[in-house]
């Protein structure tokens, strides 16, 4: 008798869309030029050359054409991806990436609904929830030496180091004016997680484009090229602006600049 | 009200505590022996990493270990010097790789009765989490081990003696990780006990322990003249303490008017204090009171080193602040608009000076200073 109460039911199981796979890449590029360990790439008159290239994304979720957002699943790999968050490395341990480890992981695996999208939207670094565990406990995506942003407990969400015409290039970003203790932070008043949108966005064919050259072209003039995520540093207008940051809250004020398809 | 008084009822309330107590270590019940005088609380341990004798052992072989590094030259213990209390006579830590760090390597003493950890981190309430700052930082670098856990990890695995090491001190987890490292690292330094200095004894009833100078020096601690006990207060002489007894821990950061570059207050752009973790203008220039215990060997003064000997210390707090008449950070700290309102400066004779003096030198503590429970295990 039971069987025959499911059968009305059965269209309406069938009309939710089963999760498909969808794998994400993403691009490390300076206005266009594919980033390498191996090889400087030009970036207006001085020859730039990354050594690191790390960073979190977060809540990613498909756009429909109506607006509509679907939340995008991670694949729970136990290594880069840990619920909603995925760290990216770019450094695959050759050339000037000398600290990297030779994996690398640059596109992300995730399932959501089959469906007609759009655009991709999703947040850059680790959301206050995951950012302040306890960091001599953390799970494998978030328990990297590397971008722990120790001194204020945390991640660093973006750390890009290198070289560019013979300065040193330094970009660090991570919540400050943290409150509480490491391992209970009770907030931070400049949170400084980037909106990313990327449009038009094809699941399976669109490539995610990470223009480190618009991300840094401010910092030509200064005579050290770096941000490390201080409201007050010479360096930190420019690239909070190509981050669409407000420079004083840390609130996303608009969709990262540097961020867009490929 | 007289000091004499106040160290009869001490006197009266201790009784025969200073009556010799078997050593720190697990005790049958598995509770930590701590070994304390009656005039100190037990320090707060927490849950999640409880103490034992396998796990101290472990902790103090780690500290001494060159290995912790990345080229091998430094351990904890390059910075952490026993006989100096674990600092290391330097104005600014010096990394393994040439880099000067802004600030001093703070000493050990009493180190698990910090309730703040750092010169100015408001957010840094763990010795386990303090521990991960040398090893893994990069601004500077210390241990330069940042990104490097691989590395780390194979040193301890292959060497003959820690992989058991680690199973005694970790029986349910026994593979060496970045966790239990710190961990064990965290737990040998909670034993850094310094309760045995001469005041101490003059605490625990032996009135000849203390001169009649230092008596007079510590007097003047104690006054509201000088104000010292303000931020050097309590049995640990400090007021950024934790221990069992306290409902919640005691935090202090303060402007001590070391510096006013700018006329508004501010301090040199490489030590900011608090303010660089905080990003609030008020913090600006506010650094720990760290404990006094010790301090005589501990040379030079302040989160930069920048004052050299106890008696211009006592110098600069009489002034009420200090001013730089030349150099880049030049400026009068004593008319800092940031300064701690208890830096009123005060008038002290130069008898009074040398009482003070006398006094901040009976907080020494020999047998800290030469215990070999706290000195590198060798091999």
């Amino acid at each position: 008798m039971r069987a025959l109460h499911l059968l009305p039911l059965l269209p309406l199981v069938a009309c939710a869309a089963p999760p498909t796979p969808v794998e994400i890449p993403f691009v490390a590029h300076v206005h266009g030029a594919p980033l390498s360990c191996a090889a400087e790439v030009p970036l207006g008159d001085a020859p730039l050359r990354a050594s690191t290239l790390l960073l979190y994304v977060h809540d990613l979720r498909l756009v429909d054409a109506a607006g509509a957002e679907t939340p995008l699943a991670l694949d729970q790999d136990g290594r880069w991806q840990h619920q909603g968050t995925a760290l990216l490395d770019f450094e695959d341990g050759q050339g000037a990436c000398r600290n990297g480890s030779a994996e690398t992981h640059t596109r992300i695996r995730a399932t959501a609904p089959a469906g007609d999208y759009v655009a991709l939207r999703m947040r850059l670094g680790v959301p206050f929830e995951l950012n302040h565990g306890d960091p001599v406990h953390a799970p494998a995506a978030l328990a990297g030496t590397t971008m722990s942003w120790g001194w204020q407990g945390g991640m660093k969400f973006l750390r890009l180091e290198g070289r560019w015409g013979g300065r040193p290039l330094k970009v660090h970003l991570g919540s400050t004016g943290c409150r509480g203790e490491i391992g209970a932070i009770s907030g931070c008043s400049r949170p400084n997680r980037p909106e990313v949108e990327v449009a038009p966005f094809e699941p399976g064919e669109t490539q995610v484009g990470l223009d480190l050259g618009r991300l840094v072209e401010g910092l030509a003039v200064l005579p050290e090229a770096t941000c490390m995520g201080g409201a007050a540093e010479a360096g930190c207008g420019p690239v909070f602006a190509a981050l669409g940051l407000d420079l004083v809250s840390g609130a996303a004020a608009a969709p990262a600049p540097f961020v867009e398809a490929l | 009200m007289k000091i004499g008084r106040g160290v009869s009822l001490l006197i009266g309330l201790v009784g025969l505590a200073a009556c010799a107590a078997p050593p720190a270590g697990d005790s049958p019940d598995g509770a930590w022996d701590w070994d304390l005088p009656a005039h100190f609380a037990p320090p707060v341990v927490p849950e999640d990493n409880p103490m034992s004798a396998e796990k101290v052992a472990l902790g103090r072989r780690l500290f001494y270990d060159t290995r912790l590094s990345a080229n091998g030259t430094q351990s904890c213990g390059s910075c952490h010097v026993q006989a100096l209390a674990f600092t290391d006579g330097r104005a600014r830590g010096l990394g393994s790789t040439g880099e000067v760090h802004p600030r001093g390597a703070m000493g050990l003493t009493n180190v698990a009765y910090n309730s703040r950890l750092g010169w100015a981190n408001p957010l840094l309430a763990r010795l386990e989490h303090q521990a991960l700052l040398p090893l893994f930082g990069e601004t500077p670098v210390e241990m330069g081990m940042a990104g490097l856990e691989a590395l780390l990890l194979g040193r301890l695995e292959g060497d003959a003696v820690y992989p058991a090491a680690f199973a005694a001190a970790f029986p349910e987890d026994p593979a060496p990780s970045v966790a239990h490292v710190v961990e064990a690292i965290a737990t040998f330094e909670r034993t850094l006990i310094s309760a045995d200095s001469p005041y101490d004894r003059f605490v625990a009833g032996d009135t000849g322990a203390l001169t009649a100078s230092a008596q007079r020096g510590l007097a003047l601690f104690m006054s509201e003249r000088l104000e010292c006990f303000h931020c050097h207060g309590g049995f640990n002489f400090t007021g950024s303490l934790d221990h069992e007894g306290l409902p919640t821990p005691e935090v202090a950061f303060h402007n001590t008017g070391l510096y006013n570059v700018d006329g508004q207050g501010a301090y040199p752009a490489d030590n900011p204090g608090v303010l660089e973790v905080s990003g609030e203008p008020a913090d600006m220039g506010r650094f720990k009171a760290p404990t006094l215990r010790n301090i005589a060997v501990t040379a030079p003064y302040m989160h930069d080193g920048s004052i050299a000997t106890l008696s211009e210390v006592l110098d600069h707090y009489a002034a009420g602040g200090r001013e730089l008449t030349s150099g880049p950070h030049a400026g009068d700290g004593a008319a800092s608009p940031l300064k701690s309102e208890l830096l009123a400066g005060f008038l002290l004779s130069p008898e009074e000076k040398v009482d003070v003096l006398h006094f901040l030198e009976a907080l020494t503590d020999e047998g800290f200073l030469t215990d070999p429970r706290f000195s590198d295990p060798g091999e």
